[in-house]
């Protein structure tokens, strides 16, 4: 059998083309290979575009190419143990993900006191564009979005990285109407199924019922749960679970979908949460007179993603695979969808409360 | 140790998988200059679709070398900083002597070479693994925090920065890449003779700048898990329920694998790691693992198998293997 292996390896000898292509090649990767240490000369902040709990993001310019681009500028004198979990997390995963529906890291670079994240300038998100009361979008356009929130999850999911902070504020939209995931400041790898992990994760309107319970072992699921919650947002133009604490997400949940049994869910009395509380019984409201507009294969999809038994919810492969995204009308092209890039006061407000409460969690990482 | 292991001659695959990266490319910029910039290319999708995972990875992107780009990297840093610490110490002479007039004529320096460093980046590396031991760290962080250490001096010369307390920042930095964090004081604390946390978080910046912040690293354990799981497809079909723990081949493979983890550590010293896939080396530990374990014939098979669906670009391996338990 090694034979057979030597002789189909023969017709794979590098022939003298391919040789040269190989001098060629090192002579480009010598260039490649002199990277700039700290290339903190190469950008330009220009003006403070965000501010956050431990970041400030700037509109800059990078000075070799006359490129806009965002820089996240990351304060670190005030942690006692160094860099921040989430700055690394955060910078880790972005190194390895490079898809179009995913915001682009184009570099690092730091100083004594802080860390830059220069991201790819993207002037707008989907929680903007369902808040602005102005902007009418169509059936295609939820359809365009929700396609292109799946592609990048699924590049997410098949790198092993499970983003736990899917929400309309962390979808970015660039000028030209692609939608980008961004914020992987909570993300991790994941790949050993018994490695305990922390349920305080995902924004609570979008935080699936097995980290509400309590789980310390989940999966990909959560982040389905989310896009679920997301697509729901999308038709009804407001948050469709909004619950304001982790009791009451439950409920406002249950009075939805309906009280998940047993039978729906088994093994959900193991669980911490379930296992002490008992659940007042609601049966599911249903959707028909709520999201008047959806087509039937939305729905399914939609209660597909929103599938209380973690193992039975959809995954975002065969989501993509959905024939939701065959059925016409055909999604928008990303450059024809609606675009918005002011932003409601009021509700920005409201939703930076939530935030600040959110970010305690987040210190309190694994 | 290093030379027990042999590694197949696969560094063409290497290459031959580089150029059509580039080739890739090229199509791509052509896109990009057509006229209709608006639209998103037809193949823009497909490519990510199609695309090995592990060319998309920083560690392929950057880290992957031949053994002369590593040498010539090597020697030019090492020459620069020879100058540099020779300046200064030049510098430091004559300042001496302004003071002084009596002080001995520089003398020539043995400066470290290239094949020292080597050496003393090995022994480091030891230290690594003892370090983890004691903190009973998982194999995880000892593999990232090595190839962190391994990563910093290919750019940086032991004559600029002293390795013990990269050594200390290389495993704390892995410990937060690696999920496995560890509040810095407590880290320390029982670090005998350790640095000031300030120390530490100075270093922190530095290496991540040499690394280039890339936290990512694929170590060869996981492919290692990776194959394990698909030969045990390949000998007893996709589900799982099948397993036969009895049957003699089932436990040759469970005892190939157990040993080749052994090899898998030893593989992290030294440089393998700069020139091959992980999942490549993670083949080599099991291909002589099973020498020791006579699953030589079973893996053959499977190695033969696997070669033919990656030239025939079949896509469902499982399914492949269904058939060929049928048949």
């Amino acid at each position: 059998m090694t034979e057979v292996i030597n002789n189909l390896n023969d017709t794979n000898t590098p022939t003298n083309d391919i040789n040269n292509d190989k001098k060629k090649e090192n002579s480009n990767k010598k260039n490649n290979r002199k990277f700039v240490i700290n290339p903190i000369n190469n950008y330009r902040k220009e003006k403070k575009i965000g501010e956050g709990t431990f970041a400030v993001v700037y509109e800059g310019v990078q000075l070799s190419t006359g490129r806009k681009v965002a820089i996240k500028k990351i304060k670190l004198g005030d942690f006692k143990d160094g860099f921040d979990m989430t700055a690394i997390r955060e910078i880790k995963f972005l190194q390895e993900l490079k898809h179009p529906n995913i915001i682009e890291l184009i570099d690092v670079f730091s100083n004594k006191t802080n860390l830059n994240l220069v991201l790819e300038f993207l002037d707008s998100d989907l929680e903007k564009i369902i808040k602005a009361k102005d902007v009418v979008f169509s059936v295609a356009d939820i359809k365009s979005w929700m396609l292109m929130t799946l592609r990048g999850l699924y590049h997410c999911h098949r790198s092993f990285i499970l983003h736990r902070d899917l929400k309309p504020n962390n979808l970015l939209i660039s000028s030209n109407g692609q939608l980008k995931i961004g914020d992987f400041g909570l993300s991790r790898d994941y790949g050993e199924p018994s490695e305990v992990m922390t349920s305080q994760v995902v924004t609570r309107w979008y935080r699936a019922p097995e980290l509400l319970f309590g789980a310390k072992e989940y999966g990909y699921s959560v982040d389905m749960w989310s896009v679920g919650c997301i697509f729901a947002e999308l038709m009804l133009r407001t948050p469709y679970l909004p619950g304001e604490n982790d009791m009451e997400q439950l409920d406002i949940i249950f009075r939805a979908l309906g009280t998940p049994t047993e039978e729906t869910w088994p093994g959900m009395k193991l669980l911490p949460v379930p296992s002490k509380v008992e659940f007042s019984i609601y049966p599911k409201t249903p959707w028909r007179n709520l999201f008047t507009a959806a087509g039937y294969d939305a729905l399914d999809l939609l209660e597909k993603m929103l599938t209380y038994n973690p193992a039975k919810r959809i995954s975002a492969q065969d989501a993509l695979l959905h024939p939701y995204f065959r059925n016409k009308p055909r999604p928008t092209n990303p450059s024809k969808l609606p675009h918005c890039t002011k932003e409601d006061i009021n509700n920005s407000k409201k939703r930076k409360n939530l935030d600040g409460e959110e970010k305690i969690s987040k210190r309190l990482f694994v | 140790m290093e030379s027990s292991i042999v590694i197949p001659s696969n560094i063409s695959i290497n290459k031959n998988n580089k150029n059509l990266e580039n080739s890739n490319e090229s199509v791509k910029l052509e896109n990009e200059d057509s006229p209709n910039n608006n639209e998103i290319p037809k193949n823009e999708y497909e490519s990510f679709h199609l695309a090995n995972l592990y060319e998309q990875t920083s560690q392929y992107r950057h880290w992957l070398f031949t053994k002369e780009e590593l040498n010539e990297i090597r020697e030019e840093v090492n020459k620069e900083s020879i100058e540099k610490v020779g300046e200064n110490i030049k510098k430091e002479w004559e300042y001496q002597k302004q003071i002084n007039n009596n002080i001995p004529p520089l003398k020539p320096i043995n400066f470290l070479t290239v094949n020292d460093q080597k050496l003393l980046a090995l022994f480091y590396e030891t230290k690594i693994s003892d370090y983890c031991k004691f903190f009973k760290f998982s194999r995880n962080v000892l593999a990232t925090s090595i190839v962190y250490f391994k990563r910093f001096y290919l750019y940086c010369s032991m004559m600029q920065y002293a390795p013990k307390n990269i050594v200390l920042t290389c495993l704390f930095l892995a410990c937060k890449s690696e999920n496995s964090y560890i509040a810095l004081d407590e880290f320390l604390a029982k670090v005998p003779k350790g640095p000031s946390p300030d120390v530490i978080k100075e270093l922190e910046l530095t290496v991540s700048q040499y690394i280039r912040f890339e936290y990512s690293v694929q170590s060869p354990f996981w492919a290692l898990h990776g194959f394990y799981l698909d030969i045990q497809a390949f000998l007893n079909g996709p589900d799982k329920n099948s397993v036969n723990v009895e049957d003699n081949s089932q436990r040759r493979l469970n005892t190939t694998f157990e040993t080749s983890c052994k090899y898998a550590f030893i593989s992290l010293y030294g440089d393998l790691i700069f020139l091959y896939w992980p999942s490549q080396i993670a083949l080599a530990c099991l291909v002589v693992a099973s020498k020791n374990n006579s699953f030589t014939e079973d893996l053959e098979r499977y190695i033969f198998i696997i070669y033919i669906i990656i030239k025939c670009k079949l896509k469902n391996n499982i399914y492949i293997y269904n058939i060929i338990i049928i048949t």
